[in-house]
């Protein structure tokens, strides 16, 4: 028992020299969490799109139509850049990205209304990029009630109603949104975790990956499988050193996270770490088993890379479960990305206790069940036939 | 003596199935034998010891032993980022050998001096020694060499003649797969790999007087 765990030792030691030894698994290891958590936090640190450049095309030259325009040009999302004077400025404006949204406004816009006809404001959206159509969606969405309240207000008035009680027809009934969890609707709140959880997974799998088809590529495995150590002991000694080393890695990146680029964390850190140290042992397991499976280091990147890519896209944190087609939903499910994910953002933004996060622990649970003794019995399988 | 390894009738096909790479072949390694098996390139020597060793299946025929092993393969397959005392500990410890002696490995292989090199900084010959003193330091009751004298210089060639000749007193089995004829004193046993199967060229009994001979007969 004693020189099983010297052999174990031996392994893990020989594991660290190599990681310590060679400069890029280093910075895969050491520098890489850091160079990620530094480039997406930088990128989402304005938090939400702001200064998005409109343009405006007043054909009505109005005190309606500047009242209009100076209601948008109120909203920090928006920035009125230019003025156009015909539709075709307007599409070489929208080719050319400068702006990313136009306000129309007809002529004749003020007398009509004032005489009762009714008229539209066309406000048009580049649909190229959703993300800022969103958010200007979202800010029209905010600022014509008010307008439309104000004018439908001043006709009412000009019917002889008083001023108090035409305000009260206007805001008799009205709708509030409230953001549970993202009350300022930070694009970092929504990226940012999702992210980090996914590069996490791509050097967990990676790193391992290459551990051990150099081995292969040397033929020093081949040592390895002449000599006293068992599958399990081998798993042991490579596993553990980097399940050390990413246990550090996902405390640094996410600890920067939260508290350099203001993630906020609602839930028990304890789970949280706990959720961690499951999905690292899946993924250790199944960087492992690409080793195994693999002859050389292009393809064991190649494959890590395959599975890691898609990943994040259909693990559902960009795109709703519920909207994806059957099979892919099969496809997600199997991903461990997809459940450590749910459960990240379940206890980090919602606060959400065991109670509420127990499915994902049993199925990543499950999961680390069946990868790590497959991994050893594919290990083990591969030593006996040693070539 | 115990016998250590045996091959009855062992045949190895190549990838194509079509040609043999050896065939008919019979061998025993017993305790304290010095084995010599010569062969040109590309005549199936190194695939004639995976088969031996297991890292290959044989074709035909059956290969047994009983008794744990190490190689020294013929391209370097120890860990370059490692020292070379580093690589000797993790052999000797993933064996189970405390190696009490590997000072007196370290001298039997022209390695005193190198202890904390890298084996990528290490000079060709002395890492073919180092994988010698790897093989060594696991205490195994059978070596498998491959090409061991292959690159070594003179006076590195006779370390290892003497080394071989200390392993073969220590009743270690010795099984050394090579080119050239070697001046190793007293083999057990000294055989061609031929189309046909091994043939002897001294008879293992008889190897001891014929020393002579086979020293006349082989390098200059």
């Amino acid at each position: 028992m004693r020189s099983r765990w010297n052999r174990v030792g031996a392994v893990m030691q020989k594991e660290f020299l190599h990681i310590f030894r060679d400069k890029i698994v280093c910075s895969i290891a050491f520098l890489a969490p850091l160079a990620f958590v530094a480039l997406f936090g930088f990128l989402y640190i304005e938090q939400k799109v702001t200064n998005l450049p409109v343009a405006v095309y007043d054909q009505d030259q109005s005190e309606l139509s500047r009242t209009i325009i100076q209601a948008f040009s109120d909203s920090e999302r928006f920035k009125i850049t230019t003025v156009c004077n015909n539709y075709r400025e307007i599409e070489h404006l929208m080719q050319s990205e400068k702006v990313l949204s136009v306000i129309v406004i007809p002529p004749n816009l003020q007398q009509d209304v004032k005489s009762g006809k009714s008229r539209e404001v066309a406000l048009i959206f580049n649909g190229t990029n959703i993300l800022t159509m969103n958010t200007l969606a979202n800010v029209a969405a905010q600022v014509i009630p008010t307008i439309s309240g104000g004018i439908t207000m001043k006709i009412i008035q000009g019917y002889g109603v008083p001023e108090q009680k035409a305000y009260q027809a206007v805001t008799a009934l009205s709708f509030r949104s409230r953001y549970w969890y993202n009350p300022s609707t930070s694009y970092l709140v929504f990226m940012l975790l999702g992210l980090l959880g996914t590069v996490l997974q791509q050097i967990t799998l990676l790193g391992v990956a290459l551990s051990f088809i150099k081995e292969k590529e040397s033929g020093s495995w081949r040592h390895l499988a002449f000599s006293k150590l068992s599958a399990f002991e081998i798993l042991m000694g490579k596993l553990s050193v980097y399940f050390i080393i990413y246990c550090i890695d996902a405390m640094v990146m996410f600890g920067l996270g939260f508290s350099c680029f203001g993630m906020p964390m609602h839930g028990s850190p304890l789970l949280f770490l706990i959720v961690n140290l499951l999905f690292i042992l899946v993924m250790l397991a199944l960087g492992m088993a690409i080793s195994i499976v693999t002859t050389s280091t292009p393809q064991a990147i190649e494959i890590s890379m395959l599975i890691a890519m898609p990943s994040f896209l259909i693990s559902g944190w960009t795109w709703p479960y519920l909207s994806m087609p059957f099979p892919i939903q099969i496809l997600s499910k199997l991903l461990p990305l997809t459940h450590f994910l749910d459960a990240i953002r379940r206890i980090v933004y919602m606060g959400a206790g065991f109670d509420v996060v127990w499915p994902q622990f049993v199925i990543l649970g499950i999961f680390v069940m069946i990868c790590l003794p497959l991994t050893a019995f594919m290990l083990q399988r591969h030593m006996l036939r040693r070539s | 003596m115990n016998s250590l390894l045996q091959a009855q009738n062992l045949g190895l096909r190549g990838k194509g199935r079509s040609n043999w790479l050896f065939k008919n072949v019979n061998l025993t390694v017993s305790s304290g034998d010095i084995v010599v098996i010569i062969g040109n390139s590309g005549s199936g020597k190194s695939s004639l010891g995976d088969t031996l060793c297991g890292l290959k299946k044989p074709s035909q025929g059956f290969v047994g032993r009983q008794v744990p092993v190490a190689i020294v393969t013929q391209h370097f397959t120890l860990y370059t980022d490692l020292t070379v005392q580093e690589n000797l500990d993790f052999m000797a410890a993933i064996n189970d050998n405390r190696a009490e002696n590997r000072r007196e490995i370290l001298n039997w292989t022209g390695l005193t001096g190198w202890e904390n090199t890298k084996a990528k900084n290490l000079p060709s010959s002395l890492r073919k020694m180092l994988q010698i003193a790897c093989a060594v330091v696991q205490n195994t009751p059978l070596i498998i060499f491959d090409e061991p004298t292959y690159g070594l210089d003179q006076s590195l060639s006779i370390l290892f003649y003497r080394l071989v000749e200390i392993l073969a007193k220590q009743n270690r089995g010795m099984l050394i797969l090579t080119n050239q004829m070697l001046k190793v004193a007293a083999p057990t046993g000294v055989f061609e790999l031929a189309d046909s199967g091994l043939v002897a060229l001294s008879p293992s009994s008889a190897a001891k007087e014929n020393q002579s001979i086979y020293e006349s007969e082989g390098v200059g």
